[in-house]
């Protein structure tokens, strides 16, 4: 029985229900990191050249203004290797820099069992996408609502418009979990409420003050 | 001055750079108001989550252990 005006919860992914494996929190507790280090690192390059050779194709592919093989093109030909190369980097980039968030994947479908409806709201790209939202782990998240598949990143006010008409809920009735606190503002400019997620445990001690858990 | 005390020196104006970039890239995003819905607002949230995300990397090479 659901006793809070909270209907929906919804989780980012990235820094939230995947996390960094190394867990290096630098600053404001994000967790996002290691990936450029690794693929910079494999190519023999610096930070500078890698994110030079990436920097539009893989911008434009979050927000789903160029399709996957198009985005995998321009990257490897800026770096001057093959598009499988590229592509196998990434996905051991991936798979080595990130482990799911079992703990928190678990509260999610507890708060389901309990008559929340949850989802996801994640900027990725195609490839982080495919390592880090598994199908068999968001069986029972809707809706999933993923920058590259809908045209659009956070904090754009116009995705958290997108959330709420596929919720069919008002704004009051969603609970937004993020680690970015700039994700946030415009949720919360809606009416959407919101936790800047830190840990697992952290943001169960919020939900049990909130009556939701 | 010692070789190991320069490396750290620059390892600390790097770590500082990057912090600065993020908070630039955050303070651009949270100052644009209106702009938010429009065009070149949305342009430049693309931007500074490029910078935030490469800003986080540099950080992360500079390797706050050595510190």
């Amino acid at each position: 029985m659901v006793k809070t005006e909270i209907r929906a919860i919804i989780f980012d992914v990235g820094g939230v229900l995947s996390l960094g494996r190394y867990d290096k929190k630098s600053v404001d507790g994000h967790h996002l990191l290691g990936i450029h280090n690794f693929m910079a690192d494999k190519f023999g390059i610096d930070l500078d050249t890698w994110f030079d050779a990436i920097d539009t194709a893989y911008a434009k592919s979050i927000e789903g203004k160029i399709n996957r093989r198009k985005a995998l093109y321009i990257m490897a030909r800026n770096l001057k290797c093959s598009v499988a190369k590229l592509e196998k980097l990434f996905k051991m980039a991936y798979g080595k820099h990130f482990k799911k968030n079992e703990g928190l994947y678990k509260l999610a479908y507890k708060l389901k069992e309990k008559g929340y409806r949850i989802g996801i709201l994640s900027d990725q790209w195609y490839l982080s996408k495919e390592a880090l939202i598994l199908q068999k782990d968001i069986e029972g998240f809707r809706p999933v609502i993923v920058s590259c598949d809908v045209g659009l990143r956070k904090p754009n006010p116009d995705i958290y418009k997108l959330l709420l008409k596929k919720l069919r809920l008002p704004p009051n009735n969603v609970l937004f979990i993020d680690n970015r606190a700039w994700n946030l503002k415009p949720a919360n400019e809606l009416g959407i409420k919101t936790i800047l997620f830190e840990n697992n445990e952290q943001l169960v001690k919020i939900l049990i003050g909130k009556g939701i858990f | 001055m010692k070789k190991s005390v320069k490396n750290k020196l620059s390892k600390f104006d790097k770590f500082d750079k990057a912090e600065k970039e993020i908070k630039e890239a955050e303070d651009a995003v949270n100052d644009l108001g209106e702009d938010i819905n429009n065009e070149e607002g949305k342009k430049l949230i693309t931007r500074a989550a490029m910078d935030l995300e490469k800003a986080e990397a540099e950080i992360e090479e500079v390797d706050e252990g050595s510190f």
